[in-house]
């Protein structure tokens, strides 16, 4: 740490990359997709195959039968094939609109209320303790 | 009519099983699972209290976002539901309850009907929204009510749907894309940056989740209350990790036990 708050940010402060709005969204939104993930790690038998002694083996090759009846889709093809059924409601529509609240913000650090924002990435800290954590850690990490 | 009617529950984290006239459900987490430590097998569905060793666990979910899209996986998981192991159906004989997410796709529901008459040959069969059940039931144990609202909380999303009369109104029905899944990521998130990192115990941080994580009833009191420091706190707690040698599960240690021996996660 400089020896002197205020003068040690402002110095460095100048040679930061600042991120917009936009930035600051698509990190938001790819914070939430990673929740999304099954694992964050490799498969640990992944040289043995992906159904490598499983009790059931088909009597006659179900992949071939999906792909032959077309049922076999990635979730992004079954939401593209949904906009082009006329259906009142469906998937899309069910989706929740924003709440009509205002957002709530939590340190980054150490998830109690917070109420300054990171100059460069946006992220949320309550104190300078977790600023200085944050800025040591995770700041500018994930931008895309 | 003396036919039995199999209900199952096909969640997209567990399979609930059941006879209609059984009081319990088996609860089968609706996964494989490999284990590092078992390069012989895989594990499917509650096969996993085999697993001498869960720490690291590869998950294989047939759900994706809350819908099935893994049908070789789904077929593995039945396959093993259905048979003597665990829970023993004579499909000729059987009709099957089987449930589906809101707004399934089409698709899906077809290959899922294909599947089960084609390769199980099921007598018949009903596909239906788990809510549906529960608002049913409702209704018939509350003759006079007309509407009620109900809110599901799943692995991969919430919703809330309204029905009026027992019947499902369609247009009022919302929902938000965080479920059980979303939590326990973001806890095992949360406590890989504070503390210890976790990201690869998936299976370790649910049950972590699950014994001591609790919807609070007072938020902004709850928030002032786990500031506090410890010994004033009624928050904290500390949780003992399973080791695999000596402690099969992890557990939640009363707070005037607490000391310093051992691997400890501490959480509000």
């Amino acid at each position: 740490m400089a020896a002197t708050r205020e003068s040690g940010r402002l110095k460095d402060g100048g040679q930061r990359r600042m991120l917009d709005d936009a930035a600051r969204m698509r990190r938001a939104r790819k914070a939430l997709e990673s929740l999304e993930h099954d694992n964050f790690h490799e498969d640990p038998h992944a040289d043995l195959g992906m159904f490598y002694l499983l009790i059931y083996h088909c009597h006659y090759d179900l992949n071939d039968f999906l792909l032959s009846m077309g049922f076999k889709k990635s979730f992004a093809q079954l939401i593209e094939e949904e906009k082009t059924y006329i259906q009142e409601h469906n998937y899309i529509s069910a989706q929740a609109p924003p709440s009509q609240f205002p957002e709530r913000h939590f340190c980054s650090v150490c998830g109690f209320p917070s109420n300054y924002t990171c100059i460069p990435c946006g992220s949320r800290y309550c104190s300078v303790r977790c600023l200085g954590t944050h800025l040591d850690t995770r700041c500018l990490k994930w931008t895309a | 009519m003396n036919k039995q009617v199999l209900v199952l529950d096909n969640g997209a984290n567990a399979a609930k099983v059941g006879f209609s006239n059984a009081t319990e459900p088996k609860v089968i987490p609706n996964c494989i699972m490999k284990a590092k430590s078992e390069r012989r097998r895989p594990f499917i569905g509650d096969q996993i209290s085999e697993c001498r060793d869960a720490s690291g666990l590869f998950y294989i979910l047939p759900f994706q976002k809350g819908y099935l899209l893994n049908w070789e996986a789904e077929r593995n998981i039945w396959e093993y539901i259905f048979s003597k192991d665990c829970c023993p159906v004579n499909f000729n004989e059987t009709c099957l309850v089987i449930t589906e997410p809101y707004f399934n796709f089409a698709s899906i529901q077809e290959a899922m009907t294909e599947i089960l008459f084609e390769e199980y040959e099921c007598s018949s069969l009903l596909r239906i929204n788990a809510g549906d059940l529960a608002a049913y039931r409702y209704m018939k144990e509350n003759p006079g009510e007309m509407c009620c609202l109900l809110v599901d909380v799943g692995y991969s999303f919430s919703h809330v749907v309204p029905y009026i009369k027992g019947k499902k109104i369609k247009a009022g029905i919302r929902r938000i894309d965080i479920g059980g899944k979303a939590l326990t990521n973001h806890l095992k998130d949360i406590i890989s940056y504070r503390q210890l990192h976790v990201m690869d115990e998936t299976y370790v941080m649910n049950q972590v989740k699950e014994d001591a994580c609790f919807v609070s009833h007072d938020f902004n009191g709850d928030m002032k209350e786990a500031r506090g420091l410890l010994g004033k706190n009624s928050i904290v707690r500390d949780y003992i990790l399973p080791d695999y040698t000596t402690i099969r599960r992890g557990y939640v240690r009363k707070p005037e036990e607490s000391g310093e021996d051992s691997e400890q996660v501490s959480k509000y």
